[in-house]
């Protein structure tokens, strides 16, 4: 009763080789992502120690062009936009890579057992398919409740609707896997399931989940910005882009500074995960990932 | 293929069970009490103990859930606490703004990505190639509110060629509808955008070096064909996977673009409610989502084979 | 016929087989697009206290008496009103002609329901009870209010603007039993209410009311001739500050209630708008202490906050240089208002850390966190805990920040338990100034421990002397009694006053006629076509 998509055009003349990892010497673009990413890490890990009162408010320095004194401007309440962003990059790296891994562990985990397992692949999807309708804003405000307003609110609140969409990708990459020759052939060889899945058919979704949880990490990092914008994201005591820029968000057309520098650092984070993602997927190479696509 | 829909459709009773659960439990577990709200900042006291009575929010949990179920076992999503207005209708209201915002977005972002997509797969490694894919990439790296923002200050501000915001109804021509649409709707297509390109593109380049297109090529066919007729035709599948998906997301994120642009749609009716704790608002509004999510989840499914041929459901 | 009017002419006949939310007005007529703040949840303004529903109301139902912009009560339905020489007995006439939007005359009977209903729901009303003996019909226009002793609050409480106004509606809804709310928008006022064309969430439609006879006297706040200019007004919710200011501009709204501080440049830069503050009174915002939880049950400690908080710090915070949308006031009474004093006002207006400190100290504060309400989907709240929470830091208090939402902080500062039962320490909140600035209708006076407002503080000689002011005869004597409430008040810390502030409207210069009173109301208002 599931649906049971047959090989696509192709896949049936090439055999996707197992993973295969050969040594290409890196290009520009990856070197840069390398830098990017890597000064950002080393901002989020180091900012937090050096820049100590980034919750102070000065009210005789409001909404403050940047310039020598604040070198990002300054907020509606004075405070220092430069502090903020600097601070807040560590939190938003912190929920946009919890909530990738999170969404990456579960989706697989949940991807793989319906996909290689019949018996729960209708129950388990039509699950997915509830959870993707539950909203982000009523669970964080639940979880608010419960855990009390923070960082790991926000990151189940927004894990939480995410996981369907990646269980659905790598479902759909075993299901196609399944049926064909090299798999079959494990099998008839007697290679236990686990195997069967961890060696032969994981590697085989690698790049289009690296794609997908770079997307994740990115829409993650915004989704804080709108669950704080709301109310339920993350107190004004831990500085993140998101909030940040949820400030800034009355200010565009007036202090367009509040909104813009974390919303820069954002872009070129973004760009920098992504153009990693690119390179490690061409590496990994397994034919069958670009089809599926995400 | 009936059969398979028929069962389909069965398997969507547990889900939205699943769902009705779920919203139910996070509602009442979730602190915040509508009577406090329906009584007002100033209110005092006992004019909330008033309402609260008389909304039965002091009865236990599975009375007031089994009043609900009561209800809908007649078709009836019951009355907003707030307006009184029956929950039907507001989301009756709310169904076309949202609808017509989710076509119009889904029509630009195939208008658009997936040429994008299609021609930097086969210009794979230009400038035009990257190009699109930067632009991919800064689609959804940048918080819609902001594309918004821009969008309202460059074309309604400063140029004057468009509305600032607000919703034209479908009854009033089809013209001002859209034009009303256009600005929101690029603002979301610019986020929608990023994927379905970067999927159009991905595939297409996997499918351009397969023997079947070499072979259409050998026998001279010309490029645009080949690209046309058989890529686009093969990558219909993921595409339509992503855009699918994509459109249930969509209607679930839509709620910042429809409160910049001031949209009365479906996405502020339901953060509206879940703010103001109108729990048979939110509950009918998720059985609704839960509903067309599953329902857009199927045809997704059955596209398939519209696509591909060898696809084929079976009901077991 | 130009294509215009044909797409309309099409419009309109496709419009009849389409839900009713999607009608559009017709041609030619003058429709009056508001943004106002907050959104119209209800219809019912005796079923809450909020001032979007009763603003509205104001243009739904009228009115025995008003206030006029000098906040003198003036008849409004009544024609001739009598009261007997021992002041006992008030008999009312209404004015000729007036009539309920489904075509019926207004009656003696209606008023009368309407007033009792009234004397139910509100707390002003449930006062004025107390003196009430009877009511009697004296025939279809005229009825008598028998009071058992004089109360010269009579005809004030009757036209009182403050939330829970007594708006006259026909008998049959004026029944609704007080714990049930008034679902149909029928009253006698200048606007009819297009309950089909409600979207709530999103816009309310009014549309003149032909039948209405307005007051020969110009119109002067609530009171004198409420004449709708315009033939249809549309009440639309726009969650978004910006596109809102930015849809004034492009000409697609006419009139903004409430321009956000920081926003007014953009605002000041059109030369086709006009920004205006409303009413001198304004709103202030308050700081609310619970009474019932350590530290705060100890006055010390409460006090301590008072000198911990400066009313300079928290308008800048807000507002900034722009003086003109605030006010530094000590009167707990309002500045403006007839019983403003800054009596016992010294700790609310020195900001002292350091004494705050040693006070603390004196109080033997042990450290306990102070729970704050931090509300943070509403802008103008958000910053206020924000800028509080670092002031009760500096004066040496550990703060336990709760971000929350709306919804959460409502239904928590209802609760009357420990922090870990759910409880709460302090919050911040808003009140107009008509609310305030009497202590027939300041909540936060009473002193009425378990039923006096959230914060519940308990003071028998706060309760003695409100109780004198509802006997006081004459103002003088009221007035010397208010300023005595003000310094126990301020002794006991009842709640800290911050300032009060001014809501700034901007409209099209398109528009004129616009009323200044604490409610916006859009009668008199009239549009230009260019």
């Amino acid at each position: 009763m599931a649906p049971a998509p047959a090989s696509g055009p192709g896949l049936a003349t090439t055999v996707p080789a197992p993973r295969r990892v050969a040594f290409r010497r890196p290009g520009a673009a990856v070197i840069a992502g390398v830098a990017v990413l890597g000064t950002l890490v080393v901002i989020a890990v180091v900012a937090p120690l050096l820049i100590h009162d980034y919750v102070s408010i000065n009210t005789g320095a409001r909404l403050l062009p940047p310039g020598s004194e604040h070198w990002f401007g300054t907020d509606h309440l004075g405070r220092d936009i430069f502090d903020r962003t600097m601070v807040g990059s560590r939190n938003s790296l912190v929920v946009g890579a919890c909530v990738a891994l999170a969404t990456t562990l579960l989706g697989v985990l949940f991807g793989l057992v319906a996909g290689y397992f019949r018996v729960v692949d209708s129950v388990l999807m039509r699950a997915m398919d509830g959870m993707m309708a539950i909203p982000g804003v009523l669970l964080a405000i639940a979880l608010v409740s419960l855990l009390g307003g923070g960082l790991w609110t926000v990151i189940v609140a927004i894990t939480v609707p995410e996981v369907p969409r990646t269980a659905r990708l790598v479902r759909s990459v075993v299901l196609t896997l399944r049926e064909l020759p090299f798999v079959t052939a494990a099998i008839s060889v007697g290679t236990s399931t686990p195997k069967i899945l961890l060696t032969h058919i994981l590697p085989n979704a690698v790049g289009a989940l690296t794609v997908q949880a770079t997307y994740v990490c990115a829409s993650a990092i915004i989704a804080e910005a709108v669950l704080s914008f709301l109310g339920v994201g993350t107190p004004p005591d831990i500085p993140s882009w998101g909030n940040v820029m949820a400030v800034g968000r009355q200010y565009f057309q007036l202090a367009p500074w509040i909104i813009g520098f974390p919303g820069v650092l954002l872009s070129v984070l973004v760009l920098a995960i992504n153009t990693l993602g690119d390179s490690l997927r061409d590496r990994l190479d397994p034919h069958l990932a670009r089809r599926s696509g995400l | 293929m009936l059969k398979y829909v028929g069962l389909r459709l069965v398997a969507v009773i547990p889900v939205v069970a699943f769902v009705v659960v779920a919203v139910f439990l996070l509602l009442h577990l979730a602190p915040g009490d509508p009577a406090a709200l329906i009584a007002g900042e100033n209110a005092s006291p006992q004019q909330v103990a008033l309402i609260r009575a008389r909304l039965h929010l002091d009865e236990p949990l599975l009375a007031q859930f089994w009043m609900w179920l009561a209800h809908l076992g007649t078709l009836d999503l019951g009355n907003s606490i707030f307006s009184n207005q029956p929950v039907a209708r507001l989301i009756a209201q709310r169904i076309e703004p949202t609808l017509m915002l989710a076509i119009a977005t889904t029509v630009l972002t195939v208008l658009f990505a997936v040429p994008a997509g299609v021609f930097a797969a086969w210009k794979s490694g230009s400038t035009l190639d990257r190009g699109v894919m930067l632009m991919s990439v800064s689609g959804f790296s940048i918080p819609v509110f902001v594309i918004g923002y821009a969008l309202i200050y460059v074309f309604a501000i400063q140029l004057h060629w468009l509305p600032v915001q607000g919703y034209k109804p479908l009854a009033g021509g089809l013209w001002p509808c859209l034009r009303s649409l256009l600005l929101p709707s690029i603002a979301l297509a610019l986020l929608f955008s990023a994927l379905v390109a970067r999927v159009a593109r991905a595939t297409v380049l996997e499918i351009l070096s397969e023997d079947y297109i070499r072979t259409a090529q050998a026998k001279g066919a010309r490029t645009p064909r080949v690209l046309l007729l058989h890529a686009l035709k093969n990558a219909g599948v993921p595409i339509v996977t992503v855009i699918g998906l994509g459109f249930a997301s969509l209607i679930g994120g839509m709620v910042v673009t429809e409160s910049v642009f001031n949209i009365p749609g479906m996405g502020r009716l339901t953060v509206d409610a879940i703010m103001h704790r109108d729990y048979p608002v939110v509950q009918g509004v998720m059985l609704t989502f839960s509903v067309v999510l599953i329902v857009v989840n199927l045809l997704v499914d059955l596209s398939y084979s519209l696509f591909d041929p060898r696809i084929r459901y079976r009901g077991k | 016929m130009t294509p215009a009017r044909i797409r309309a002419v099409l419009a309109a006949g496709t419009a009849a087989f389409l839900v009713a939310g999607a009608l559009s007005p017709a041609m030619g007529e003058s429709v009056l697009r508001i943004k106002a703040t907050g959104d119209l949840k209800q219809i019912d303004p005796l079923w809450t206290s909020s001032y979007p529903v009763r603003d509205m109301a104001y243009l739904v139902w009228d009115t025995l008496f008003a206030m006029d912009a000098k906040f003198n009560v003036q008849p409004q339905m009544v024609g001739k009103y009598e009261i007997s020489g021992d002041g006992k007995t008030y008999s009312f006439t209404l004015r000729d002609g007036l009539k309920w939007h489904d075509g019926k005359a207004v009656s003696s009977a209606d008023c009368i329901a309407s007033i009792e209903r009234w004397l139910k729901k509100d707390s002003l009303g449930g006062v004025m009870a107390g003196y009430v003996d009877h009511f009697e019909a004296v025939d279809a226009n005229t009825f008598k209010l028998v009071l058992k002793e004089p109360w010269g609050l009579t005809l004030a409480a009757l036209g009182k603007i403050s939330s829970y106004v007594p708006f006259m509606m026909p008998e049959r809804l004026a029944k609704t039993p007080p714990d049930k709310d008034v679902t149909e928008p029928i009253g006698s006022g200048p606007f009819i209410m297009k309950i089909d064309e409600w979207v709530p969430g999103s816009k309310v439609v009014y549309v003149k009311n032909p039948g209405y006879v307005p007051r020969a006297e110009p119109a002067s706040g609530m009171a004198g001739a409420k004449i709708a200019k315009v033939d249809r007004i549309e009440r639309l919710h726009m969650p978004d500050d910006l596109s809102a200011i930015n849809a004034l501009i492009a000409g697609e709204i006419d009139y903004i209630e409430d321009v956000p501080a920081d926003m007014s440049p953009l605002i000041q830069a059109q030369p086709d708008l006009v920004m205006k503050a409303r009413d001198p009174l304004g709103r202030s915002t308050q700081i609310v202490l619970n009474h019932t939880q350590p530290p705060f049950n100890n006055v010390k400690v409460r006090q301590a906050v008072q000198l911990a908080l400066s009313q300079k710090e928290f308008t800048q915070a807000l507002y900034g240089s722009r003086t003109e949308r605030f006010r530094i006031c000590p009167a707990m009474f309002f500045c403006g208002g007839p019983y403003e004093s800054d009596a016992n006002s010294e700790r609310v207006m020195t900001l002292d850390p350091a004494k705050a400190k040693a006070l603390l100290k004196e109080a033997g504060y042990d450290g306990t966190p102070i729970t704050v309400l931090h509300p943070s989907d509403l802008k103008l709240q958000d910053d206020q805990c924000t800028v509080l929470v670092q002031a009760l830091r500096r004066a040496g208090f550990t703060v336990d920040d709760q971000i929350m939402d709306l919804a959460t902080m409502f239904s928590r500062r209802t609760n009357k338990g420990t922090v870990k039962e759910g409880g709460w320490h302090a919050f911040v909140t808003g009140w107009g100034g008509v609310d305030l600035m009497s202590p027939a209708t300041n909540v936060y006076m009473t002193g009425a421990c378990d039923k006096a407002w959230f914060g519940w503080p308990c003071d028998k000689e706060l309760q003695d002397l409100r109780a004198a002011f509802f006997k006081a005869t004459d103002e003088a004597e009221r007035k010397a009694i208010a300023t005595k409430m003000q310094a126990r008040g301020m002794e006991i810390v009842t709640y800290i006053p911050m300032s009060q502030d001014f809501l700034v409207q901007a409209w099209s210069k398109k528009l004129s006629g616009v009323i200044d009173a604490p409610v916006s109301v859009f009668w008199n208002v009239s549009k230009a076509d260019k």
